[in-house]
């Protein structure tokens, strides 16, 4: 009897599945009237999203196409692309991180034929090279554009004028004079030299690490061999611990960091380049507060200076690159309409959505190949959107954030090594290896440790 | 009581009707866990042992499925596998092992009543009704390296000089001893919300006791401590026993706890966590499938030993 | 009952177990009280300062809409309370048919199907997640309240299977039996009969399932994570972390999502407790 319930039992459970799969082969790709696409944008805060629902509105006026802009954080957008194409409900364009759809890539989870069409229509010269490497995949020798880079961000470095010369320090062209530098006006005026992310263990203190390390021309790892105990990354390793102990606070997360230069308490500050509105006064939530702000509020700005490209021997800057991509089984005509959109005639208003946080990856245009750069600067920034940046800090700093963004460098970018490089950095690998560096230990050993569990991380692939 | 020889007496068309009505009654409750539950794990089943990649599935039904092993192959051979295992295992062991301990401190010190004791009682159920997300927001801020109470009391009060990242440090030396920080807080807050529920059963358990056991131990002679471990304690044995198997069941699988508190990071990468990355970050479901049906291989393996291992007591 | 005396100092013991046991427990609750009425900058200059005045405005801004410059934990709230009733209706209509099967009606399978039901809790539900949505998607249910609504019933089936049972096996057996002899089928034995004397452990369950529904965060950020419309409460305070909303804030809204569940679990405390742990005092 009970043989009997439970053979049914199985019949029930196969005939219910067979159904349902047997319902469920997608539907047939449909020509025809343009469809509505719906677009995933990890520019999430309110002000942004309207920003960029007004770019979707000249859209839709010009081409008849509705967009439906879905704010999608960059972890949730991983997840909701997951549970989409394993039913079949994608979107149709995707702003993302380059590590994002690398992976993405791996799973053949996008589609790169309208990509290539759109890149061929928008002319690959015109792009910041560098960005276009770190958003191609290679395959068996095949190398594969898998989206549209659009824009990113990328760190600098900020220092007082008034405060190197007080110190009597030159401006650093390497990290070795950096933490010379560093070390010096630690000296010399007892605050901090360079207030940058140091906390052992947390994202904060991974950022800091690589950033700093790729400036010394240290390599995570290179053609599928982990090389981050080699002597350049060992020596950087020393000179990060020097420009820790620069501080005379203690360890930094990226804000305190930020916080310390903003009250005037450090010389100098690693961070991206949103610190520019911030230092102009320009963004009410985080105010300058450093002695003499109270009286002359853009006194930050006026005294300090950029370093976009730290060593131009190595130039490597650790940045952000966005780009568009389009998934699999998409609207890709429509799709392809879009990017081709918001990558020319809405390009300046698209990266005026957040200025300091989306410098332009396709500089211009065939016909003037600055075009889209010089927009840039003169584009209003910081939440207010009052003055743009070429106005506060003039041309000369928009041309060198230029040369920034084509020195944007992560590590393994455009190499199969990107998935590794994206699993330690997210774990935080080599920031839980500060503690030991922090507490004394010889820099070889700290890092044949963090070689050693790259090396057990890289085995797991 | 007396109903049942009586059914069981009675012509085949009564049997035959229970039989019917009770397959009716149940039916619903297997509609909706054969929908959600069973055929879901046959869809796993099916991507674990083959090529099938998220793309393919929509298509699932009309192409041919192509069968291989190389998913567990993979799972077997993989370091991240066995990491996650054994920092589950730890976890749950731990948490087991916690909340079945804080949950026995508690069911015997409010045995006895005193005044108050109800509402004593009602308010220790407070951390197993809050919302999990909202305990973790505030354990978070709780533990936080800048404004967290519990780093401004270290160094107010226990001299410390740097804070702690509670939830993102793999391991301290605390008196030359190393402590898995960040693993030992998420069991905490796991034994923090988990211990109440061990509490209500273990009280309802000692309530049954029959109250003269223990005047009969005592006039015997015997003490409290000795009337605790002889009398007590044998009592709350098997219950304890369940206690333990469940909670493990239970934080083997856990994923809201610590993805909402650390999400993995600080070496708190259990199962559930590598499962999500595994599907999630590399978008692989194959090797989620895979890693998820050996859990839940485990889980029976535990089950089934558990089942032995009571009904061996049951007969002896 | 107190067979053996307890000593002055296991009275004292016991008092300082109980007041350490209180502190545990409610001592992380508290302390989120305590902050989400203090301003944020206060709280980041003394961390470990009491509050000064009651400032409410944490709680306003976490529940307004976003158009009103808020956070629209309000609408979240709704949503949450819309998906958690729905729960509690369907899963109650289903298990109290199914708790009544397995507490009085001998059928053939029974130990099979009572099997089936527990088996639900050696899946981890990470694992099935992606199955359900592909089925749920299937049938249209993915971008809607109603398919997580689904998930929560089958989740919350055993348990609520469980506890229904343990209550259909304490009520006297005597009525239903001159109920069967009067010649009352099934449904009106059900209806008419077990459901009235069975109202107390059917609101108990219900209250018990309302609580799991109520708190359930992960299928709600894999469903719906992509329509903010449609979040959850623990979703949208869980998301509100990444968008550097200030940690008051935050508070306040675990406090307020917090604050229903307790309420109402509180009022039905003793049916709930009598409903879980029948089984542990044999």
């Amino acid at each position: 009897m009970h043989r009997r319930i439970r053979s049914s039992a199985v019949v029930v459970a196969l005939t219910a599945a067979a159904t349902l799969l047997a319902a469920c082969g997608p539907s047939a790709e449909q020509e025809g009237p343009a469809e509505a696409i719906t677009f995933w944008t990890p520019q999430s805060t309110p002000e942004r999203v309207a920003a960029q629902e007004a770019v979707a509105a000249r859209f839709t006026e010009e081409t008849g196409i509705e967009v439906d802009v879905v704010p999608l954080a960059a972890a949730d957008q991983d997840q909701a692309l997951v549970t989409g194409a394993a039913s079949g409900e994608v979107p149709d364009v995707i702003l993302a991180g380059a590590s994002q759809i690398t992976s993405w890539q791996a799973q053949g989870l996008l589609d790169t034929d309208v990509v290539q069409e759109a890149m061929d229509t928008l002319d690959p010269a015109t792009f910041n090279e560098n960005a276009l490497g770190a958003v191609t995949v290679q395959t068996d020798g095949q190398s594969t554009v898998a989206a549209v880079p659009s824009d990113g961000w990328v760190h600098l470095i900020a220092y007082r004028t008034d405060l190197l010369e007080e110190a009597g320090v030159e401006v650093p062209t390497s990290v070795a004079e950096l933490a010379e530098a560093a070390t010096t006006v630690e000296d010399e005026l007892g605050i901090t030299g360079i207030a940058l992310g140091t906390q052992s263990g947390t994202a904060s203190g991974t950022e800091g690490i690589e950033s700093i390390f790729q400036s010394a021309g240290c390599e995570l790892v290179s053609d599928g061999e982990v090389t981050i105990d080699s002597s350049e990354c060992t020596e950087a390793a020393g000179y990060f611990k020097e420009l820790r102990d620069s501080s005379v606070a203690g360890d930094y997360d990226v804000e305190s960091a930020r916080a310390a230069y903003m009250a005037g308490d450090a010389a100098m500050l690693l961070f991206s380049t949103h610190i520019l509105d911030e230092l102009a006064n320009l963004d009410e939530a985080v105010p300058p507060s450093c002695e003499q702000c109270a009286d002359e509020p853009a006194f930050l700005a006026e005294n300090s200076d950029f370093i976009t490209v730290l060593d131009e021997s190595h130039p490597a800057q650790f940045g952000a690159t966005l780009a568009y991509a389009v998934p699999a089984r998409a609207n890709a005509d429509e799709a392809r309409q879009y990017i081709e959109f918001v990558m020319g005639e809405g390009y300046a208003d698209t990266l005026a959505v957040a200025t300091e946080g989306r410098l332009p990856l396709r500089t211009g245009t065939p016909e003037n190949p600055t075009e889209f750069l010089d927009a840039w600067g003169g584009l209003g920034f910081g939440p207010k959107v009052e003055s743009s940046v070429a106005e506060v800090y003039g041309d000369d700093l928009v041309t060198a954030m230029g040369e920034g963004m084509a020195a944007v460098s992560r590590w393994g970018q455009g190499t199969p090594d990107a998935t590794l490089a994206g699993l330690v950095a997210t774990q935080g690998t080599l920031a839980q290896q500060l503690d030991p560096l922090y507490r004394g230990t010889d820099p070889a050993e700290v890092t044949q440790q963090m070689a050693a569990e790259v090396t057990a991380l890289q085995q797991d692939q | 009581m007396t109903a049942r020889p009586a059914t069981r007496a009675r012509p085949t068309t009564a049997a035959q009707r229970a039989n019917r009505s009770g397959w009716l009654l149940v039916s619903p409750s297997l509609a909706v866990v054969a929908l959600v539950v069973l055929l879901p794990f046959a869809l796993v089943v099916v991507f674990g042992f083959s090529e099938i990649r998220l793309v393919d599935i929509p298509y699932l039904g009309t192409e041919p499925i192509v069968w291989t092993l190389d998913n567990f192959r993979q799972a077997a051979a993989s370091q991240a596998f066995w990491g996650a295992l054994w920092t589950t295992v730890l976890y749950a062991g731990l948490t087991a092992v916690g909340s079945l301990a804080v949950g026995l401190a508690l069911a015997l010190a409010l045995r006895r009543p005193f005044p108050g004791r109800g509402l004593v009682r009602a308010l220790l159920l407070v951390p197993y009704v809050l919302p999990v997300v909202a305990a973790a927001t505030i354990w978070k801020t709780a533990l936080n390296p800048q404004y967290g109470v519990v780093n401004a009391f270290g160094r107010a009060y226990l001299g410390w000089d740097t804070p702690v990242g509670f939830l993102s440090t793999t391991t301290a030396d605390v008196w030359g001893v190393p402590v898995p920080v960040a693993l030992l807080v998420v069991v905490l807050f796991d034994i923090w919300k988990s211990a109440p529920l061990a509490f209500l059963f273990l009280t309802a358990r000692l309530q049954s006791v029959p109250g003269e056991i223990e005047e009969a131990a005592a006039l015997d002679g015997a003490n409290r401590r000795q009337a605790l471990r002889f009398i007590l304690l044998p009592q709350l044995r098997a219950v304890a026993l369940l206690l333990l198997l469940l909670r493990f069941i239970w934080s083997f699988q856990t994923f809201d706890d610590v993805y909402l508190l650390t999400e993995g990071a600080g070496s708190t990468q259990v199962m559930a966590i590598q499962v999500y990355t595994e599907l999630v970050t590399k978008a692989d479901i194959g090797s989620a499938a895979a890693f998820g049906l050996l859990m839940s291989l485990i889980l029976c393996v535990l089950l089934v030993g558990y089942v032995l291992l009571s009904r061996r007591t049951d007969e002896s | 009952m107190s067979g053996v005396r307890p000593t002055r100092a296991a009275r004292v013991g016991r008092a300082v177990v109980v007041a350490v046991a209180l502190l545990w427990s409610l001592g992380p609750v508290l302390y989120g009280v305590l902050l989400s009425v203090r301003p944020y900058g206060e709280v980041v200059r003394d961390p470990l300062g009491l509050p000064s005045e009651l400032d409410l405005s944490a709680f306003t801004t976490a529940m307004r809409d976003e158009a009103d410059g808020g956070f629209g934990l309000g609408r979240f709230v709704l949503n949450s309370l819309g998906v958690a009733v729905g729960t509690v209706a369907l899963s109650i209509l289903v298990c109290v048919l199914g708790a009544y099967a397995a507490a009085r009606l001998r059928y053939r399978g029974r130990a099979l199907t009572n099997g089936i039901i527990l088996a639900v809790y050696l899946f981890p539900g990470i694992v099935l997640a992606v199955p359900k949505f592909v089925i749920l998607s299937r049938l249209g249910l993915t971008d809607t309240l109603v398919g997580l609504l689904i998930v929560y019933v089958a989740a919350t089936v055993p348990v609520a299977l469980y506890m229904m049972r343990n209550f259909f096996l304490a009520l006297p057996q005597s009525v239903e039996e001159a109920a069967i002899m009067d010649g009352c089928s099934l449904g009106q034995l059900l209806v008419r009969v077990v459901l009235p004397i069975a109202i107390p452990g059917v609101v108990a369950t219900a209250i018990y399932v309302f609580m799991i529904a109520w708190n359930e965060y992960f299928y709600a950020l894999l469903f719906l994570v992509q329509h903010r419309d449609l979040w959850t409460a623990p979703l949208g305070i869980a998301q509100l972390g990444d968008f550097q909303v200030p940690v008051t804030v935050l508070l306040a809204g675990s406090i307020a999502v917090t604050v229903p569940v307790v309420i109402v679990f509180f009022l039905a405390q003793r049916y709930i407790v009598s409903g879980l742990v029948q089984g542990a005092e044999r």
